[in-house]
């Protein structure tokens, strides 16, 4: 069943200027519901615009973005604002954990913007605690944990609203190799919970932890990898070439 | 060459933080130039308080120097956090410590000219101004003021130098301690826990300004009050600091404790923000507040004593002249007078006199008061005066009948009311409240304001005094008035203490109190000023560290507008704590101030109230109008990431 949907989505920024820059040229893929994407490309081919995009940030100028049968173009900001937190999880590069509140309130902050009841939330938070393993750190402040800790917290943020779509953004990028292969390993567990990913990535061995890879190049999609049956070294080296590839120019 | 093109643009890129800097800075500078000018100024010294006034000129002057000095420490901190991540960029970028050294000092050498050259141009143009409006409330006209004070120009920029060389040393010593990286990356602060010596602290905080409370509502007109009130001062600082530092986060944890009022979003956002708030800024909100209290304490005080001098001079003079004396006034005394009068071609008339005891000084316990005697005999517990009228002389001279018995008495005692049974100089009466007497007053100028009690027959064994007073008819400036006044006195031989002249008093009060307004005015307008850009860069500083959390709070799904909506009330809140804190400590206040003021015989408990309400209101609109101000810069640093 498909639960993402774009069809040649485009975005130009300064649309009316001398200069236009557009970032997304025309983009259409589907995601079905369960999938684990990965989307890769280099620094400026338009991933982040997509990103924001499919995360109702900001808006498309052309094509169409539909999320579980909802156009995202046709929400105003506050409807955006509403879809998202019902809707979306996100994870960040940089955890984008609020300082002034403990890893427990950060963890809740989309439910009580839902207006949760506070016991339904402490409900929800239990069995996310344990399989993130961030019960001991849950009542201290994100600056008196390490990074891959934040992680976790930020993770067990995006999945206890229980969102259709987790989006992540580069999340092991401020991350060292044995953190990001733990937290990439419970990206794995919580797919395979059910759990639809959209992940941006140019670490290929983040991508290949993904069942299916599209590379972007200049705002459109340039290549389309799927893991199959391949190991997942052999699949992450498949994922180098291609990207290898894209870097020269190649066909 | 580099540094300096280094450093303009950095002015021009931190405009927002610099301009409003320079102008505080500068208008300080005139402050203190306008203060210091006016403190050497030869023309108060012809008045008659020239000794009270010109001291407190000068005491507010080095008040408001030290106000500057504290000021410019403080935001400099601000400007550091401005300036130091672009000092760390320079340092990356291969400037050696010694440049940066060049660069900071060309910063500060910057401000120093433009302040000193701004300040001293502003300062030599209103001094004309404020000496103007001092002549104004001190009622006098023949004011010299030259142009340009050289010395005190002098004296300013070197005051002033001598600060920024100051700030440059502390800056030097912070560049010099911190690493590139440090410079570029201001570390945030990790939130604090607190263990039971903070909670102590808050409690303490409460008990030092329950403490300070209970003794503005219970000081008594005594010779101690106005230490009283400074004891009361001291406890209200120490107890603000520790309440708005520990108090406020004890609060706002338990609050968080409670889960079904925190985890409801508009509490959660506040609460979790003004607690970060409170944790970073307590100290600064404190000093807010208490600036803030000064000012209306400063303002309220010295504005009722200025708004009572008329209702203050009648208590001490109730006729244009009064006389006491051991005996009536003699035919040759009244020769004497007349002989004066008809000199200045002045035209007396309704002389009237009587004969009262003279001042029983002591304190009312109960309903008995007890009797010290004459001031000399006074102790710290003495807190009233009452002098006895004959029922026979208060009918010669207010034309009504007392109607008393010997066992009763009509009291006038506009301070607190005394009836039924009193016992006073050993007597019972049966007393009666006189709400008005024309003829009461303050013979001795005391801070004792009496009580008068018509009585039949004067108690036995009390020391009497004869009244005598009249009123005069003078063509002439009011120097005229007192010319005569002072030759009467001189021509009577009659001693300070038993002559008043209404003119005189006037006269003296208005260049006591004109010269205290005027410096209350100035010294609220130092702090007005310095309180205004501490808020201003409280709001810039807080706009910057909430960019971020703007934006995680709307990915995670808040609106814009509740955005918005929750961060404004949040700072509001935050801003509001501080001048709800300056009003009860207002409030607080007034209880004792009242007292002082009873004893410079001041009883108009109506016009206090007005000119509390007018100025609280007064500052109340002012904080608004820069808090909306601020809030502007602040949502636009905030949106500036959209």
């Amino acid at each position: 069943m498909t639960l993402l949907q774009l069809n040649h989505v485009q975005r130009t920024y300064n649309a009316n200027s001398t200069h236009p820059v557009t970032a997304l040229k025309d983009i259409s893929f589907t995601v079905d519901r369960g999938k684990y994407v990965a989307i890769m490309g280099e620094s400026g081919a338009g991933k982040s615009t997509l990103l924001n995009i499919i995360a109702t940030l900001e808006q498309p100028t052309g094509g169409q973005a539909i999320l579980n049968s909802q156009d995202l173009g046709a929400l105003t900001k506050d409807d955006a604002a509403r879809y998202r937190r019902e809707h979306l999880g996100f994870i960040f590069q940089h955890f984008n954990l609020l300082d002034s509140l403990s890893n427990r309130d950060n963890v809740y902050l989309p439910l009580v913007l839902a207006k949760t009841d506070p016991a339904v939330m402490a409900q929800r938070l239990q069995p996310l605690m344990k399989r993130l393993q961030i019960a001991q750190i849950i009542d201290r402040f994100p600056s008196e944990i390490s990074g891959g800790q934040q992680q976790r917290v930020a993770i067990a943020r995006a999945l206890i609203a229980q969102p259709d779509l987790l989006l992540a953004d580069e999340p092991t990028g401020a991350l060292d190799s044995n953190t990001s292969a733990e937290i990439l390993d419970l990206f794995d567990d919580v797919n395979e919970n059910g759990q639809t990913i959209l992940m941006v990535t140019h670490s290929a061995a983040a991508a290949s932890h993904a069942k299916r890879t599209l590379f972007i190049k200049d705002g459109r999609i340039y290549h389309e990898l799927f893991r199959g049956d391949l190991t997942m070294k052999k699949y992450q080296e498949e994922i180098s070439d291609t990207m290898m590839t894209l870097t020269n120019g190649g066909e | 060459m580099l540094f300096f093109k280094l450093i303009n643009s950095s002015f021009r890129r931190n405009g927002k933080a610099y301009g409003p800097y320079l102008l505080a800075t500068s208008m300080l500078v005139a402050i203190n130039y306008i203060f210091a000018a006016i403190g050497v100024n030869h023309s108060p010294h012809r008045l008659a308080s020239s000794s009270a006034t010109t001291a407190m000129i000068n005491i507010s002057a080095n008040f408001i120097l030290m106000v500057t000095f504290a000021f410019l420490l403080y935001v400099n901190r601000f400007l550091w956090q401005q300036r130091s991540s672009e000092l760390g960029l320079y340092s990356m970028l291969g400037m050696t410590s010694r440049n940066l050294d060049i660069l900071t000092v060309i910063e500060k050498v910057y401000l120093f000219i433009g302040s000193i050259v701004c300040g001293l141009v502003t300062g030599v143009i209103f001094e004309r101004l404020a000496f103007l409006g001092l002549g104004r409330l001190l009622k006098v006209h023949n004011l010299k003021q030259p142009w340009i004070e050289p010395a005190v120009l002098g004296k300013t920029i070197l005051y002033m130098g001598g600060f920024f060389v100051i700030l440059m040393v502390v800056d030097l010593v912070k560049l010099h301690r911190l690493n590139p990286n440090q410079l570029w990356h201001a570390t945030a602060p990790a939130p604090k826990r607190h263990g039971w010596l903070f909670k102590l602290l808050g409690l303490l905080g409460i008990v030092l300004l329950a403490g300070a409370y209970y003794i503005t509502l219970t000081t008594k007109p005594q010779i101690s009050a106005f230490s009283n009130f400074m004891t009361a001062v001291l406890l209200v600082v120490a107890g603000t600091y520790l309440l708005f530092i520990a108090g406020s986060v004890i609060i706002l944890q338990f609050l968080q404790r409670q889960k079904k009022f925190y985890y409801r979003p508009r509490h959660f956002i506040a609460i979790s923000g003004m607690l970060q708030r409170m944790e970073q800024n307590g100290a600064s909100l404190a000093t807010i507040c208490l600036l803030c209290s000064a000012v209306l304490v400063a303002l309220f005080s010295s504005i009722t004593l200025y708004a009572g001098i008329g209702d203050t001079v009648k208590l001490y003079a109730p006729k244009d002249v009064v006389m006491i004396t051991n005996q009536p006034v003699t035919r040759r005394q009244q020769g004497v007078i007349e002989s004066v009068a008809k000199n200045h071609h002045a035209k007396i008339t309704s002389q009237t006199s009587y004969q009262a005891t003279t001042t029983q000084n002591g304190y009312w316990r109960g309903q008995h008061f007890i009797n010290q005697g004459s001031l000399e005999h006074m102790t710290n517990k003495t807190t009233n005066s009452v002098i006895f009228v004959s029922s026979h002389d208060y009918r010669k001279i207010t034309g009504k009948p007392a109607h008393l018995r010997d066992n009763q008495a009509l009291i006038y005692s506009p301070a607190k009311q005394h009836t039924g049974q009193v016992t006073i100089a050993g007597h019972r009466y049966q007393a009666k409240n006189l709400s008005q007497l024309s003829f009461a007053f303050n013979p001795e100028h005391s801070i004792y304001a009496p009580a008068f009690v018509i009585v039949n027959h004067l108690p036995a064994g009390l020391p009497k005094m004869n009244v005598t007073g009249f009123n005069y008819r003078l063509k002439g400036s009011d120097r005229q008035h007192i010319r005569f006044e002072n030759d009467l006195q001189a021509h009577l031989q009659l001693a300070n203490m038993q002559l008043t002249g209404r003119y005189n008093i006037h006269y003296l009060f208005n260049s006591l109190y004109g010269g205290m307004v005027f410096a209350g005015i100035m010294i609220s307008l130092a702090l007005g000023i310095t309180t205004t850009i501490v808020i201003y860069f409280k709001q810039i500083s807080e706009g910057y560290a909430d960019q971020y959390r703007f934006k995680t709070m709307q990915q995670a799904g808040l609106s814009k507008r509740e955005t918005t909506k929750s961060i404004h009330s949040q700072v509001l809140m935050v801003f509001m704590l501080p001048i709800a804190g300056a009003v009860i400590n207002l409030l607080f206040a007034i209880p004792a101030i009242k007292q002082i003021m009873t004893q410079l015989s001041f009883y108009n408990l109506q016009l206090m109230i007005t000119v509390a309400v007018a100025i609280t209101a007064a500052l109340m609109v002012i904080y608004l109008l820069i808090y909306g101000l601020t809030t502007r810069v602040y949502h636009q640093i905030v949106d500036n990431i959209h």
